[in-house]
């Protein structure tokens, strides 16, 4: 029962160039007649051999399926570098990406922890923050 | 002169007497005769009768009191007393009676002068003359439109009295136009985006034809309008390359495309025609001319102009393009708005 991968056809759309965040971004089309939707790291892959990068700088997220099915649309990033990944990238793709860790602390904690720190002023919000 | 002042009213006295004897004598040679004509007849008027029955009456009364009176008893002591008071309640209301009657007896007089015959019957008609006096007589305070004695203001009347009485006008429902404005501009809408203002704007509009695979032309314009939310909302995401939430109605739109109507056309046939089927006399130059102006105001306001080249897209010039651009932008404007003001109080609270 495995996925005929290369059947699917992936197509790249609005693709902008974005030299402040140091990346390329665009809208990916996924066309998978009788099939089941793409997974990501498929469309990782694909998109690296396509574009001649390594794959660890590529993230792409946001893909739904289209009404009726055979095709999916998300959005996909192409970092100049995995420096520029980890550092624009926001928290939770990192995470996905296995680049980061998510914190262990609830909700509740984190934003305590950001109000004490709101109480004080410079150097001293590292000590606060640093306890996690 | 004490003698003749002491006489005075003695003579005074004595010829006062005499006077009385004389005049009394001379009542008595008058009445006598007028006792055989005052008898009780079936003719006439009975009113008249009583009439003269009671004041007869009462003069006796009156004579019999006067003598009780030079009695040396006081007045209220004579028996007469009663009937006298009760005469007088009587007289008392026969006399607005017969003013009523007036006019009745003053006829019957004029009857008996005149020549007795066939015009006797007819001299009895009423006189059309003295109507309008008799209504006014008669209706005094009421609220009816007589010039004579009353003067009609705006809807109310003052009677004779001075007193105002307003009209009687049940409340009407008042109509300032605003709603059959409001019905008539619909009307023109839906008739624009009917059917046949549709095939007419693509056969002679100047604006191309749209083609493409995405693009979704079905019959009924609900199923269009839900197909154009979904692809503005698509084309926001894409802009912005982000995922907005589906909410409640966008999952009810998504079910209401799904669901499969069976449309009778003959039935939808006024819709198609733009309401021109049932209302005949509709004139479809509004239409066209409603049409005209919404297509030009679609491609621009130049866009007359062939010199004129857009080298900036047209979201850039202008901010967000579709409705449901629009909607959020709009959207997250006011929510920055109420945040910065609850952070604004919280941070004034806070300094207190």
């Amino acid at each position: 029962m495995a996925i005929d991968t290369s059947s699917a056809t992936i197509r790249t759309r609005k693709f902008l160039t974005n030299r402040l965040l140091q990346r390329k971004q665009m809208v990916v089309d996924v066309l998978h007649a009788n099939l089941a939707n793409l997974a990501k790291e498929t469309i990782r892959e694909k998109l690296a051999k396509m574009y001649k990068v390594n794959k660890e700088v590529v993230v792409v997220f946001g893909f739904r399926t289209a009404f009726g099915g055979g095709k999916s649309t998300g959005f996909a990033l192409i970092y100049d570098s995995v420096d520029s990944l980890k550092k624009f990238e926001p928290k939770h793709r990192l995470v996905r990406l296995g680049l980061a860790e998510e914190s262990k602390s609830g909700r509740k904690q984190r934003k305590e922890r950001k109000n004490r720190a709101k109480k004080v002023r410079g150097t001293k919000k590292a000590a606060i923050m640093g306890k996690k | 002169m004490a003698a003749t002042s002491a006489k005075d009213p003695r003579q005074e006295f004595q010829a006062l007497l005499k006077d009385l004897q004389d005049a009394a004598l001379q009542v008595k040679t008058a009445a006598e005769p007028l006792k055989d004509k005052i008898k009780p007849s079936a003719k006439g008027l009975s009113f008249l009768e009583v009439k003269n029955h009671c004041m007869m009456t009462y003069l006796t009364g009156l004579c019999h009191v006067t003598h009780t009176k030079l009695g040396g008893q006081a007045p209220t002591a004579s028996p007469a007393l009663d009937s006298l008071l009760d005469l007088r309640v009587i007289m008392e209301k026969i006399k607005p009676m017969e003013t009523k009657l007036k006019y009745r007896i003053d006829k019957l007089l004029k009857a008996t002068d005149a020549a007795p015959g066939a015009s006797d019957a007819l001299s009895f008609k009423p006189n059309v003359a003295n109507f309008d006096d008799d209504d006014d007589e008669n209706e005094g305070a009421d609220a009816s439109a007589s010039d004579a004695d009353e003067e009609e203001t705006k809807g109310g009347t003052t009677s004779r009295t001075g007193v105002y009485r307003p009209p009687k006008l049940a409340p009407v429902h008042y109509d300032d136009g605003r709603k059959a404005d409001r019905a008539a501009r619909r009307a023109l809408q839906s008739a624009a985006s009917a059917r046949l203002a549709r095939d007419l704007e693509d056969e002679f509009g100047d604006a191309p034809e749209v083609r493409g695979s995405d693009v979704v032309r079905s019959d009924s314009a609900a199923a269009e309008s839900i197909h154009k939310h979904f692809a503005d909302r698509q084309a926001y995401e894409e802009e912005h390359m982000l995922r907005v939430n589906w909410t409640r109605a966008d999952k009810k739109k998504r079910s209401q495309l799904e669901r499969v109507g069976l449309t009778n056309e003959l039935l939808n046939l006024n819709e198609d025609f733009g309401g021109a089927v049932d209302d005949d006399t509709a004139d479809f130059e509004d239409v066209l001319s409603y049409v005209d102006k919404r297509g030009k105001k679609k491609r621009g306001r130049h866009a007359d102009d062939e010199d004129d080249v857009d080298l900036v897209s047209r979201s850039a010039k202008r901010g967000p393009s579709t409705d449901f651009a629009q909607r959020k932008t709009a959207a997250k404007r006011s929510l920055h708005r109420t945040v910065g003001r609850e952070n604004k109080r919280r941070k004034s609270a806070g300094h207190q």
